[in-house]
């Protein structure tokens, strides 16, 4: 047996020690992500989603919105740490953000699609799901006035209905999120 | 020149052998000797390394010197034998080695330049002589390298896997993540357009001190 072999199967022995130790000890998917500490990983997700908003800010002065949505879809479709709290809240402001901005170029249905993956990431009550709700109103009121001017009255009229839903939906939330911060109901506090 | 304590030392000398004649380059060197330990004059560095070399018994390595520049009397003579296994030396160095002696010579000498000065190593003698270093082990000697090796790493992923990370990081005293709510007035809703990069901001914010705190925690410093 050559020298890089041995060296191979030291290797693989020292792999299989490792898996019967993994099934005797450790759960699977290690501690829950409530025990996760921050740490430099959150922290860099947390800086960079900084600098794309401030980034899209910049845009937005000079008045490219293309280059503002761009400059954030860096932030929701690029790399991110282990889920935590922060991580999910925060991509779910971007994804409403990122609504508004594709609302206003007159891409609803894109931006009702960034509504729908922001409320995957905030799903407990929030003020970021609440949000998300909120200009999912908003973006149904561009949608009604934009149908408006172009005559299509029914279009027009759905638009306005779901623009009503969204605005009451947001209000729920709300309150729950008041609710739960004067302790009525703590189980719905995140 | 010479001055008039000199020339007193100088008769001195004369008087003090009486009946003996020196020869004036004896008397010289006399007067050379006497001078220089009365008032000794600045020696070359490289002489002074030499005189110390052979006053040490050749301890120290003594520098190229010209031998020209060394007194007479500090010259080592070679003696007849010496001269011969120079000359033998010389012989086996120019290709020619004719007896058992000078051939053992030679390769003294080949052994002591290379020590002194290596030339660069051709790769293929270096492989080589690796191979020749690392290849040519028992049967018994492989073996146990391999057993050893395979039980060293089973025995490194044991130890690496019992260690409870629970343990390792008291996570009881890092902060963890959480939501970041705590950072906003539950009364007062987000607007319904604008204001994120200020929100960010106050999250970024608000996480870095935790980090700094975590660290810390983690350095043991309170």
């Amino acid at each position: 047996m050559s020298r890089s072999r041995r060296v191979w199967l030291a290797l693989v022995l020292g792999a299989m020690a490792l898996g019967g130790c993994r099934d005797a000890g450790a759960p699977e998917g290690g501690p829950p992500s409530a025990e996760r500490a921050v740490d430099a990983s959150l922290f860099s997700f947390l800086s960079k989603a900084r600098s794309a908003h401030h980034l899209a800010d910049l845009s937005l002065e000079v008045g490219d919105r293309a280059a503002a949505i761009a400059h954030l879809e860096q932030l929701s479709t690029g790399p991110r740490p282990a889920s935590s709290p922060e991580v999910l809240e925060v991509l779910a402001d971007t994804h409403a953000r990122l609504a508004d901005l594709r609302s206003q170029g007159g891409q609803f249905d894109a931006a009702e699609l960034e509504i729908q993956r922001g409320l995957l990431l905030a799903e407990r009550p929030t003020h970021f799901r609440g949000h998300l709700f909120e200009v999912r109103g908003l973006v149904e009121e561009r949608r009604m006035q934009s149908l408006r001017e172009a005559g299509d009255t029914a279009g027009a009229e759905r638009a306005r209905k779901l623009a009503l839903d969204a605005f009451e939906a947001a209000i729920e939330v709300q309150d729950e999120v008041i609710r739960a911060a004067l302790g009525a109901d703590p189980g719905a506090a995140p | 020149m010479s001055k008039p304590h000199d020339d007193d030392a100088l008769r001195g000398l004369r008087e003090s052998e009486p009946g003996t004649e020196l020869e004036p380059a004896e008397l010289a060197a006399g007067f050379e000797a006497l001078r220089a330990a009365y008032a000794p004059g600045e020696i070359d560095p490289e002489l002074h390394e030499a005189l110390l070399s052979r006053a040490l018994g050749g301890e120290l390595e003594a520098p190229a010197i010209d031998e020209r520049g060394v007194p007479e009397e500090l010259q080592s003579s070679a003696d007849r034998a010496e001269r011969e296994r120079a000359e033998a030396l010389r012989a086996a160095l120019d290709g020619a080695p004719s007896t058992p002696e000078a051939r053992a010579l030679l390769a003294l000498a080949r052994v002591l330049r290379y020590a002194h000065e290596p030339p660069p190593l051709v790769e293929i003698h270096h492989e080589a002589l690796l191979g020749a270093a690392l290849g040519r082990r028992s049967k018994l000697r492989r073996i146990t390298t391999g057993v050893v090796g395979a039980l060293a790493a089973a025995a490194a992923a044991v130890g690496l896997l019992s260690v409870d990370p629970q343990r390792e990081a008291p996570r009881a005293d890092l902060v963890p993540a959480r939501s970041t709510l705590e950072l906003f007035d539950p009364a007062e809703p987000f607007p319904r357009s604008g204001e994120e990069t200020s929100r960010i901001d106050r999250i970024a914010g608000a996480r870095a001190s935790d980090l700094r705190k975590n660290r810390y925690a983690t350095w043991g410093v309170r």
